[in-house]
């Protein structure tokens, strides 16, 4: 049972932790250096978060 | 040394983070999730048994949809009363994806002509998949046609269809400035999309975005500013159903993210060195090649 619910929270937690640590690099880096360019808007923003 | 035992097949760790690289790469690039092309990419290429690609790919998902979710809630675009009226709805539609390739996984197999087994449930999903991705490469290549004018531009109805449908109770939608929708359409259209990922190891937005574009009169802004929290939901209680299904395999979720988190920025790099016609038209090319992948696997599987 324990080990059940282990691994069902690893499996929620780990991907998360993960993303929120790649979201705070990613900004982090952004802050450092600011993009020279203007952002391109993505180009088929109709198909935007197809995830 | 770095070979790990997926549901009895033997996969390579560096690469299926190569294979995250790559599915990174797109999303960044063409600004797609890139979800409905790694479960496929993962039962393809690398064997694993559906029900595990299925779960492992909405596992690795949670990880790009808070970063989505966390980007995107600074805009504000879209109608958040969408998500929330979608989202119960989404849990139940995601049990019932669940229990659905469950139900599929347990029938087994069938004998082909030649006498060797066919996955049953391998083969219904490659067809919906299959689907699926000439949808999205046919709304693909007629944006390109119109050589990029937004949707938003393109006369929509005076009322769009799904608006028209008056089953109360209602709901307005200030936001983006509709009166009344019908909740239990809309509650409908948020099981559909759990569904789809309990079932697919999608988040779904491949269904919802063309919904709210053509059927609420959503603009592309909005639309794609609806539904992240909804679709960020489905992925976390997809990943439940699944783990309780012991169809997660986290070495596969964690090597994935690991090289779609570069691929992403990679992806986001080079797009900004490539024409919005170009990359449309390359999108088009990926779907219809993934298409014609599972397209050979589906008929090398039948003779």
């Amino acid at each position: 049972m324990l080990g059940t619910v282990v691994y069902i929270a690893a499996c929620i937690l780990a991907p998360l932790g993960w993303g929120l640590v790649t979201y705070a690099v990613t900004r982090a880096i952004e802050k450092r250096r600011p993009p020279t360019t203007p952002p391109k808007k993505p180009a088929m923003p109709e198909l935007e978060y197809y995830l | 040394m770095f070979d790990i035992s997926v549901g009895g097949q033997l996969v390579s760790m560096p690469l299926l983070a190569f294979a995250g690289l790559f599915i990174g790469f797109v999303a960044g690039m063409f600004g797609v999730g890139g979800g409905f092309i790694l479960t496929p990419l993962l039962s393809l290429s690398f064997k694993i048994p559906m029900p595990i690609a299925v779960g492992s790919a909405l596992c690795q998902k949670i990880g790009t949809s808070i970063i989505s979710f966390l980007k995107h809630r600074q805009y504000q675009h879209g109608e958040v009363r969408v998500d929330f009226v979608m989202v119960g709805a989404s849990i139940f539609g995601v049990d019932a994806g669940t229990r659905l390739l469950g139900v599929l996984a347990d029938l087994g197999t069938f004998t082909n002509a030649h006498g060797r087994p066919v996955s049953i449930v391998t083969l219904t999903l490659e067809g919906i998949y299959a689907a699926m991705l000439l949808f999205a490469a046919s709304m693909t290549i007629n944006a390109a046609r119109r050589g990029g004018r937004s949707t938003s531009g393109a006369p929509l109805p005076a009322t769009p269809p799904l608006v028209r449908f008056g089953v109360p109770p209602y709901i307005a939608l200030p936001e983006v400035g509709i009166p009344r929708v019908s909740v239990i359409v809309m509650a409908y259209i948020g099981f559909a999309t759990g569904l789809l990922s309990g079932l697919l190891g999608i988040g779904g937005g491949v269904a919802l975005l063309p919904v709210l574009i053509y059927g609420y009169g959503f603009s592309i802004k909005d639309a794609a500013g609806t539904g992240i929290l909804l679709l960020f939901v489905t992925v976390i209680v997809g990943t439940l159903e699944h783990a309780l299904r012991h169809n997660v395999d986290l070495r596969v979720a964690l090597a994935i993210l690991a090289g779609s988190s570069i691929g992403s920025q990679l992806g986001a790099r080079t797009t900004a060195r490539v024409s919005n016609q170009v990359l449309r038209v390359s999108f088009a090319v990926l779907l219809l090649v993934t298409v014609g992948a599972i397209g050979i696997d589906v008929v090398r599987s039948l003779s």
